[in-house]
């Protein structure tokens, strides 16, 4: 009978599985950086037609390699803490984020990655005859810390980011426009993304000075990014984020202030909560 | 005259036997089960052994036979599951991975010490082995619950995120023998809380990177389990 059961049972499931079909979604895993203070970046795969299947994996680790060698590194680290790009060959993401539900956002914060990159890289034939195509690119970045805080309705902001490249006029548009590692290492925009997402996570954890610089560093980036000629859903996403990422440093220097175990002499008693990054760069 | 005191002496003699005889109850005709243990006499024991011999036979044979063909199954099984565990091990999308734990668990109680061992593992197979064990346990609620308390008790084999999964399932599935587990279980973090996270510490396979975030997130989820389990 039991036996029976079981045969009755995977069969059910083998038609489901043939009537569903294979699947779309190529989420597989990706290994983050391991240890204590160490946080990481997915870099995952792009969709379009600019690239074939095979030149996926080199252009994944061309682009970590220039992102880790022309980083600014414009977020605050402290010596415990350390961010490595992680390319994750395979890793391709729909362009929605739909594929971020929460059982994956949490298994993202709790393993230390700060933000996930991926999108669309497209080639399009150029203007004029003979002329080389134009890369496009759409690029997404998810800030995974405000994902789980989003998730756990602890916070209001948009985690989401999206931006095009290149911009129109841009003096980057003419050189980034035949090299895809060009078009999208944007040290800028990663920087940016990065030290919210940091900085966000080490509030979290109550690191509040840290926490504040980071904060405060991403606020000043996101506001640069923000003189460029952004639309519709990208400049109304990125202006969120910004009062998010500044009400978070805010609460940064509150939370401080109350807390018993922070220093008398913290700097963050320097700093009032209402304007959290006066003084700040 | 001495010959008729003889016959009146010998009359009130027969009377009196007469009497006797008279006052005594008339034995019942005896049963055939009577007539047969009489019949039986000393042989009676060997017979009553030997029926008994034969029906513990029986039932030996039985439950021997039964053992032999859950352990054929459970060997038949180990096989089949042996190509989904590599299934599981070689990565996969996260559908991929869910479906096939979901296929293992169908394997029943077989698939328990599988799925556990996933367990262990971060990101999405760690993901995959929780999804798997739901499934066993909605279909077999007792060999889950029965096992897996002990996972919140072993030193060095899990992290704390396959700990919270551990502790969300038995409170989903109403492990009400994990009760006490669960009470042990949140000393531990609240100690870890208070500052002294040695003992919860020493649980863990990997240390906790941020003990901030964690004690507390970890604490709510067994308070949430145990008042799932007081309503129970």
């Amino acid at each position: 009978m039991r036996a029976r059961e079981m045969t009755a049972c995977l069969s059910l499931l083998g038609l489901g599985l043939f009537l569903v079909g294979p699947a779309t979604a190529a989420m597989v895993d990706c290994q983050p950086a391991q240890g204590a203070g160490r946080f990481s970046v997915f870099l995952s795969e792009p969709g379009g037609s600019a690239l074939t299947p095979t030149q996926l994996k080199p252009f994944l680790q061309r682009l970590q390699f220039e992102l880790d060698r022309n980083r600014d590194g414009r977020w605050i680290n402290a010596p415990s803490t350390d961010v490595t790009f992680i390319a994750c060959p395979g890793r391709a993401p729909s362009l929605d984020g739909q594929d971020f539900d929460e059982t994956l956002v949490d298994g993202l914060h709790t393993r230390g990655v700060l933000l996930e990159v991926w999108g669309t890289l497209d080639a399009e034939p150029g203007a004029a005859a003979g002329a080389p195509t134009q890369l496009r690119a759409q690029m997404n970045y998810l800030l995974v810390p405000m994902q789980f805080a989003a998730n756990r309705r602890e916070a209001d902001t948009a985690p989401l980011q999206r931006l095009r490249y290149p911009e129109s006029g841009s003096a980057h548009a003419a050189a980034a426009a035949q090299d895809p590692v060009q078009l999208i290492a944007r040290p800028l925009d990663i920087d940016a993304f990065v030290a919210a997402a940091f900085g966000y996570k080490l509030l979290r954890g109550r690191s509040y000075e840290l926490a504040h610089a980071n904060l405060c560093r991403a606020d000043s980036l996101l506001e640069a990014i923000a003189l460029r000629p952004l639309t519709g859903r990208s400049k109304t996403e990125l202006a969120t984020l910004r009062g998010f990422v500044l009400a978070s440093a805010g609460r940064a220097v509150g939370e401080a202030l109350a807390d018993p175990a922070y220093p008398k002499t913290g700097v963050l008693r320097l700093q009032a909560a209402a304007k959290p990054c006066a003084g700040e760069d | 005259m001495d010959s008729t005191q003889d016959r009146l002496d010998q009359m009130a003699a027969q009377l009196a036997r007469l009497e006797k005889l008279l006052d005594k109850p008339v034995a019942p005709p005896k049963s055939a089960l009577a007539i047969g243990i009489g019949w039986m006499g000393a042989e009676l024991p060997k017979l009553v052994a030997a029926v008994v011999i034969l029906v513990l036979g029986f039932w030996i044979k039985d439950s021997v036979d039964l053992a032999i063909k859950q352990r054929q199954l459970d060997l038949s099984y180990s096989k089949e599951m042996q190509g989904l565990l590599q299934k599981l091990s070689a990565g996969g999308s996260t559908q991929e991975l869910q479906t096939t734990a979901v296929v293992l668990a169908s394997f029943g109680q077989a698939a328990l010490p599988a799925l556990l061992s996933e367990l262990r593992e971060p990101g999405l197979r760690g993901d995959a082995a929780s999804e798997g064990l739901n499934v066993l346990a909605l279909r077999e609620p007792e060999p889950v619950c029965a096992a897996l308390p002990r996972v919140l008790s072993l030193r060095r084999q899990y992290d704390w995120q396959a700990h919270e999964r551990v502790v969300m399932m038995l409170g989903q599935h109403g492990c009400t023998k994990a009760r006490e587990p669960l009470r042990r279980y949140r000393d531990l973090v609240q100690a870890a809380l208070a500052g002294q996270p040695q003992r919860f510490e020493a649980l863990m396979r990997e240390p906790v990177r941020e003990p901030q975030e964690v004690y507390p997130r970890v604490l709510k989820s067994v308070n949430e389990a145990l008042a799932q389990l007081e309503g129970v």
